[in-house]
């Protein structure tokens, strides 16, 4: 930059001569008068422009905010408050798709009475449609209440033929319900869903973060501006819940609650449970419990909620000789004894200060461990314990899984109940009284999947009924678990063959025709406080087939079966042999006397 | 300061450039987004304080002394939009800002004040020299070159008009006014072709937004749901859904006048036609004291500058000219065009105070 001047005008525009020769006074007057005149009609042609301008601008105010301003607020942005809305949950499939649990419409249905213009006529019309009671609807009718509800599970086809009705007095407003197409089946395993649609057992509340949806925003546009918040806003997608495929056929699950309702009726037992489970993988093929309910009515139940606990995983009881297997397979594992090791059985053994007897009291001879099973000598299992020891006793059982959850899918699941020596309640006799299934508590979903660890190389997997979850078309398998191994893959293959000659010796009555199943009974008097219920007992069996290679592996018990039918022999295995001639034939397992002759061609 | 200098200060135009000022506070308040890192209500204020200030300041300085300065700020300005031009940041696609200290200023809205000043008194020391008015018009052309190839072609417009408003006024034949009409309308539909492409969109999007409702058409489409919105007496300050709910873009500066209308309503726009006018026959009023050519000038210049861009800011909104970034004066959100218009305000001042004696003749 130049330098500051010293004074106002040296430094103005020299580029034009800048001093203007002086003028005559009048002359100079004269040409102010004419600029001035000049300037007078440069600034009225200003004005003039300036004015045209403004009125361009208030007559386009005036056209925008008079003229087309209707047309302008039909496009304005709806202010909106945001409201959220259900979203359908997942549905349940068993493992062929058959559908067990859906989303379904029904309207509620809510009348002003005020507003009807004709009662008695609109009274008949409803009640037809309906068919609700003609002469309550028209009381109500006649009322002038702004609103009363009528009913909320209207279906939806009754709630249509509603909406058709087009009457401006109704309120009908679609609901999502839960809907269980098959009623009672499986509602054990399901669960069921309450009005707010949660899940409160079963599968609907296990699974519920995958079943319920998101949900959906909606958008009321009858809110002022004033009342919506400013500033940041959550993006909240929304999304149907996810699907889920169970691990369960259906038809597996029907003949099961076929057989346990038959059971219960014939043997007239309170109550009873069946499981049925591929010992390969841990998935529950059917699950079911008596009594039950029907998850489409669960209100009806509410008096007595405990109905809604699946006693497959959270029923406590004492599984009597089934445990022997695990005695058998413990003392075989540790080498100490073989199949053939003999045993002489005097009809008592002493355990910790305690006598042991046999079933009938008699004693048996001698006799081999593979006999010990076959004949189910209390005895003889209490002898194995003794060689065993306790902590290697217990190291066993809770290798097979006892006194912990078996990590099913399933909520409340029980741990079972094992005394241990050092925990104040244990008695050195519990070692044997244990060996034979008495004094330890187990669930029944522990007790199969332990058994089954033994038809699967010794692998104890974790239980699921869940077997895949279907995100929006992307199948999501859920991983099949191997907990652990209870004992080596020869002693379990060595059991599962001890297992078919037991049920050769002992139990004729769960002998299936054409097939080798193996199989233990269990006949376990009910405990109560200060001993042993006199009579009560829990009669059962676990089997599978075919014994050579097993498909299926199935527990029945039964609660408090009466006379005869006390004894696992008599009722539960009876159960376990109709059960599994049906799945043989349902799986389309060969005999095995064309099944094993096609093997052994083949091998040829 | 002369007893007499306070006497003849202009007051009412103090209370109007007030009112405007305090009005466009009110409105940013409204339309600025309620955001502690973006306190563009607290920036405004600050800006207006120190625009103020400045305004006294040019006020008891002697608008002749700036004029002795002419040449100088003249080149000063020319050599700082050189500058920009080589060296200036590019914020929103455009050479426009200048980074000092930790203000970015925008040194093409000085250049309206100092080419106003250098034009004024160019042609008040060659009055009535028609080789002149052509000089001036070269003079004027130089940094309206500069600032268009920043690009920014609203304000090498603004400047074109500031010319256009002290040429006539300081003597322009008419004629001539003619003939710079007649070749602008040869020369836009030639220049067309090397239009750049979003300028052209403008104008094609400006005669039908509907053709792009959610990009370039969007604000031109929301504006006027903001202004039809607002009806007789507007939705309520601070209750304009369009402005509250931010449909509206750039609505603090551009669009301020949107918000006006539609809080406000057809009164409350009116209000604030009525202020500018008001300032503007207050200017027109105010060049009659001028006691010479150069504040006569000096006055025209400013009267056209405020005045042209009220008109094409609101016509902007109102979809009476196609768009582009002109702040509305006074009123928009932005410190330099505020402080040089205060500036501005204060060169008038300094003009009317130092008027001369009343002439009977």
């Amino acid at each position: 930059m130049s330098a500051p001047p010293s004074s106002p005008g040296p430094m103005g525009w020299r580029g034009l001569p800048q001093n203007r020769p002086p003028r005559q006074r009048d002359s100079d007057k004269r040409q102010r008068a004419q600029l001035g005149h000049q300037r007078r009609m440069r600034a009225g042609m200003v004005l003039a422009c300036i004015t045209a301008l403004s009125l361009a601008l208030s007559y386009r105010l005036v056209y925008w905010q008079v003229v087309r301003r209707e047309e302008l607020l039909e496009r304005a942005n709806r202010p909106t408050l945001e409201r959220a809305t259900a979203q359908p949950r997942g549905t349940i499939r068993d493992r062929n798709g058959y559908l067990l649990a859906t989303d379904s419409v029904s309207y509620k249905f809510g009348v002003s009475p005020n507003v009807v213009s004709y009662p008695e006529q609109t009274a008949i019309q409803v009640a037809t449609i309906t068919g609700l009671d003609a002469s309550a609807l028209h009381e109500i009718f006649l009322s002038d209440a702004p609103y009363t509800m009528i009913t909320d599970s209207l279906p939806y086809t009754v709630g249509q033929q509603l909406v058709q009705m087009n009457d401006a007095s109704f309120v009908l407003e679609p609901v999502l319900n839960r809907h269980y197409p098959n009623g009672p089946l499986a509602a054990n395993l399901l669960g069921f869903v309450n009005a707010e649609r949660r899940g409160l057992a079963g599968v609907e509340m296990y699974y519920s973060d995958f079943l319920n949806g998101v949900e959906q925003i909606e958008m009321p546009d009858t809110m002022p501006a004033e009342e919506i918040k400013l500033g940041h806003r959550p993006f909240t997608p929304t999304r149907n819940g996810l699907d889920l495929i169970l691990t369960i056929d259906h038809s597996v699950q029907f003949m099961a609650e076929q057989e346990l309702e038959q059971a219960i009726r014939d043997y007239q037992a309170t109550g009873g449970t069946i499981i049925v489970m591929d010992p390969k993988t841990g998935d529950i093929l059917a699950m079911t419990s008596l009594p039950t309910y029907d998850p489409n009515n669960y209100t009806t139940y509410l008096d007595a909620p405990e109905i809604f606990q699946d006693p497959a995983v959270s029923q406590q009881y004492e599984p009597g000789s089934i445990f022997k297997v695990i005695t058998v397979a413990a003392a075989l594992d540790t080498g100490l004894v073989s199949p053939e090791t003999p045993f002489n059985d005097t009809g008592s053994f002493e355990v910790g200060g305690r006598i042991i007897r046999n079933w009938d009291g008699n004693g048996y001879g001698t006799r081999t461990v593979t006999e010990i099973l076959g004949y189910s000598l209390n005895t003889g299992t209490a002898w194995l314990n003794t060689l065993l020891g306790a902590e290697r006793f217990y190291r066993y059982v809770a290798g097979f899984g006892f006194g912990q959850p078996t990590g099913i899918d399933l909520g409340s699941e029980a741990s079972g109940s094992v005394k241990r020596p050092g925990d104040g309640i244990w008695h050195a006799s519990d070692l044997g009284t244990n060996a034979f299934g008495q004094g330890i508590a187990v669930t029944p979903i522990q007790m199969i999947t332990a058994v089954a660890s033994l038809l699967n190389n010794g692998q104890l997997m974790q239980p699921r009924v869940v077997k895949a979850i279907v995100n929006h078309g992307h199948l999501q398998e859920r991983p099949i678990l191997v907990r652990g191994n209870s004992v080596s893959p020869a002693i379990a293959q060595t059991m599962q063959l001890m297992m078919a000659d037991a049920v050769e010796i002992e139990t004729k009555t769960a002998l299936v025709e054409g097939w080798r199943i193996g199989g233990k009974t269990g006949t376990a008097q009910v405990p109560i406080p200060g001993g042993y219920h006199a009579t009560d007992t829990i009669a059962s069996f676990i089997g599978f087939a075919p014994a050579d290679d097993p498909v299926f592996i199935v527990l029945v018990k039964l609660d408090r079966p009466l006379g005869d039918s006390q004894w696992g022999s008599m009722s539960a295995a009876p159960t376990f042999k109709r059960l599994t001639q049906r799945l043989l034939n349902y799986y389309n397992i060969a005999p095995d006397q064309y099944r094993l002759l096609g093997a052994s061609v083949d091998g040829n | 300061m002369l007893r007499r200098h306070i006497r003849n200060y202009d007051y009412t135009l103090l209370f109007l450039t007030l009112a405007l000022v305090g009005f466009g506070l009110l409105m940013i308040h409204s339309s600025a987004p309620p955001d502690p890192r973006n306190d563009f209500f607290g920036q405004q204020l600050m800006w207006a304080l120190l625009g103020i200030v400045m305004m006294m300041l040019f006020t008891v300085t002697d608008y002749r002394f700036l004029g002795a300065w002419a040449r100088p700020l003249y080149i000063g300005i020319v050599v700082v939009l050189g500058m920009v031009f080589l060296l200036g940041e590019t914020v929103f696609g455009a050479q426009r800002w200048f980074q000092i200290l930790d203000r970015q200023i925008q040194p093409s809205e000085f250049a309206k004040v100092l080419v106003i000043i250098s034009l004024a008194k160019f042609l008040s020391d060659h009055e009535g020299e028609k080789g002149a008015i052509l000089l001036s018009g070269l003079m004027a052309a130089v940094p309206m070159g500069l600032i268009l190839l920043q690009p920014n072609l609203s304000t090498t417009i603004v400047l074109g008009t500031i010319w256009l408003v002290i040429a006539i006024m300081g003597g322009m034949p008419l004629r001539w006014l003619m003939m710079l009409a007649l070749l602008l309308a040869i020369a836009v539909p030639l220049a067309w072709p090397h239009v750049p492409e979003y300028q052209k969109d403008r104008v094609l999007i400006f005669m039908d937004p509907t053709q792009d409702p959610s990009g370039q058409g969007y604000n031109l489409i929301q504006s006027r749901i903001a202004i039809g919105g607002g009806g007789l007496i507007g939705q309520g300050y601070g209750k304009g859904t369009q402005n509250q709910l931010g449909y509206l873009r750039v609505r603090h500066t551009d669009f301020i006048f949107s918000v006006i209308a539609e809080e406000l309503g057809f009164v409350g726009s009116l209000l604030l036609f009525t202020l500018l006018i008001a300032m503007i026959f207050r200017l027109i009023y105010d060049i009659g004291v001028a006691q010479d050519a150069f504040g006569r000038l000096l006055i025209a210049g400013v009267a056209g500058w405020v005045f042209f861009q009220s008109f094409v800011n609101i016509g902007v909104n109102l979809g009476l000219v196609p768009p582009t970034g002109v702040p509305l004066p006074f009123i928009s959100y932005g410190g330099s065009n505020l402080i040089n218009l205060l500036l501005a305000i204060g060169l008038v001042q300094s003009v009317v105070i130092r008027q001369k004696k009343l002439d009977f003749d």
